[in-house]
């Protein structure tokens, strides 16, 4: 009876195994999400709220009184600042933003400020996948890949080129099954 | 310990300020479906508002809003607290406060729970009571508080009587409106204002009046915000979650209205 070399054996499994492991690794897809309609809503919402704050700066009798003038431009400041803020992080959030697609998995990897995120989900444990784009969307060119929707989902939003990431996303979950 | 206490503080008033769909929204992989889990889902957000809501009510209450120097303690619970050295007088004023300090932020909470889920009830969207208690917990313990503190603070501090009347201007013609669309002929002890107009807000008033509209509206968007996330309704369903809420101010005073009548 023919015995292995258990070290040529098991060398030659790790080898394997390592090999696999790489496969598996192979990055198939890395893309950043895309920042153009965060800074398209950011650029409206400047426009909109200076130009409505010039507006009640300019015409200090529009609301009847000039104190109720006064508040109405202190409460559109403070709306306009508030959605600057609010849109200016979300932007800085996606460049800071990656998506990693592999052959075992797909990821979503976020560092900022020393701070690491790092959220995936192994494709044969994807039990549902979908892309959605609204007209919006489809005009600029973007959309959102959700995964397991209702069960520990993952969303992967303002995806640049979302039909090529969804196939390589589909393809990989086909060949897990 | 603390550090971390303190960061999650700070985390929970960013999000609550740029990122309110952060703060509303409910994790839906990690609540259970059984009848057991949702009874203990619903404790725990209980747990969570009765936090707050004494976070809210102590302060105030400490600061002397809503005590009564006249009031004394029954008998009764003079004997139990006297047993232990407390002054049963000033325990009493302190209690019946914070009892009535809690209570308006309380009756706004039950009703915003009620007119929200039955408005996602009526437009078929809901995914159940938990996900609407969650929403209203989170939303009250951060907009609805802020909203109040700022009619306390329009109500009893100097400096924004300018901004005092114009709200109370705002809610006479408001209360007006609705006696005149019912014809019930009544009037309201300030008498009907001729216009909403008011002679002069101090800085102070128009910064508390913006305050005021931002909260009220913040309030108003994270109801949107929990339909839309919470209850996965459409945008039109989850807009017409929130005006059900917005238009509980109408019903109570429709309601009172006709209740005055017909008594």
């Amino acid at each position: 009876m023919a015995r292995q070399d258990p070290q040529t054996s098991n060398g030659a499994s790790e080898s394997t195994t390592a090999d696999q492991s790489d496969d598996r690794d192979e990055i198939i897809l890395r893309t950043n999400p895309t920042t153009r309609p965060t800074l398209i809503r950011l650029g409206v919402v400047l426009l909109l709220s200076l130009g409505v704050f010039g507006y009640l700066q300019l015409n200090p009798e529009a609301l009847g009184s000039s104190d109720i003038t006064n508040t109405a431009a202190l409460i559109i400041l403070l709306l306009g600042l508030i959605l600057t803020v609010r849109f200016l992080i979300r932007t800085i959030v996606l460049v800071r933003t990656t998506y990693v697609v592999t052959r075992s998995r797909v990821e979503q990897q976020y560092e900022l400020l020393f701070r690491t995120h790092s959220k995936g989900i192994r494709f044969d444990k994807v039990r549902s996948h979908e892309l959605s784009q609204n007209r919006i969307q489809t005009i600029l060119g973007y959309g959102t890949i959700s995964m397991n929707r209702g069960l520990g989902p993952l969303r992967l939003e303002n995806v640049d080129e979302p039909e090529t990431v969804y196939e390589a996303i589909r393809t990989c979950a086909q060949r897990a099954e | 310990m603390a550090v971390r206490g303190v960061g999650a503080i700070v985390r929970g008033a960013f999000d609550a300020i740029f990122r309110p769909h952060r703060f509303v929204e409910f994790q839906t992989d990690s609540y259970g479906a059984s009848r057991l889990g949702v009874i203990r889902q619903l404790g725990s957000l209980l747990g969570v508002y009765l936090v707050n809501l004494v976070a809210y009510a102590i302060p105030l209450t400490l600061a002397g809003i809503g005590i009564q120097s006249s009031q004394r303690a029954p008998a009764g619970f003079a004997d139990v607290v006297s047993s232990y050295g407390i002054d049963a007088t000033a325990s009493w004023q302190l209690l019946v406060a914070f009892v009535q300090n809690s209570l308006f932020i309380s009756i706004a909470t039950a009703i915003t729970l009620v007119t929200f889920h039955v408005g996602v009830l009526i437009v078929r969207d809901s995914q159940g009571i938990v996900q609407s208690m969650h929403t209203v917990v989170y939303t009250t313990s951060a907009y609805l508080v802020a909203t109040f503190s700022a009619v306390w603070y329009l109500t009893n501090q100097a400096g924004v009587s300018g901004a005092r009347q114009l709200v109370r201007t705002l809610q006479a013609a408001f209360v007006y409106a609705i006696i005149d669309a019912l014809g019930a002929g009544l009037e309201l002890p300030g008498g009907r204002p001729n216009s909403l107009g008011v002679e002069t807000i101090s800085t102070q008033g128009q910064w508390i009046l913006a305050i005021l509209t931002l909260t009220l509206l913040y309030y108003l968007f994270s109801l949107y915000l929990g339909a839309r996330i919470n209850h996965r309704a459409t945008r039109s369903n989850a807009v017409i979650a929130v005006i059900a809420v917005a238009l509980s101010p109408v019903v109570y005073v429709t309601g009172s209205i006709i209740t005055y009548i017909i008594a």
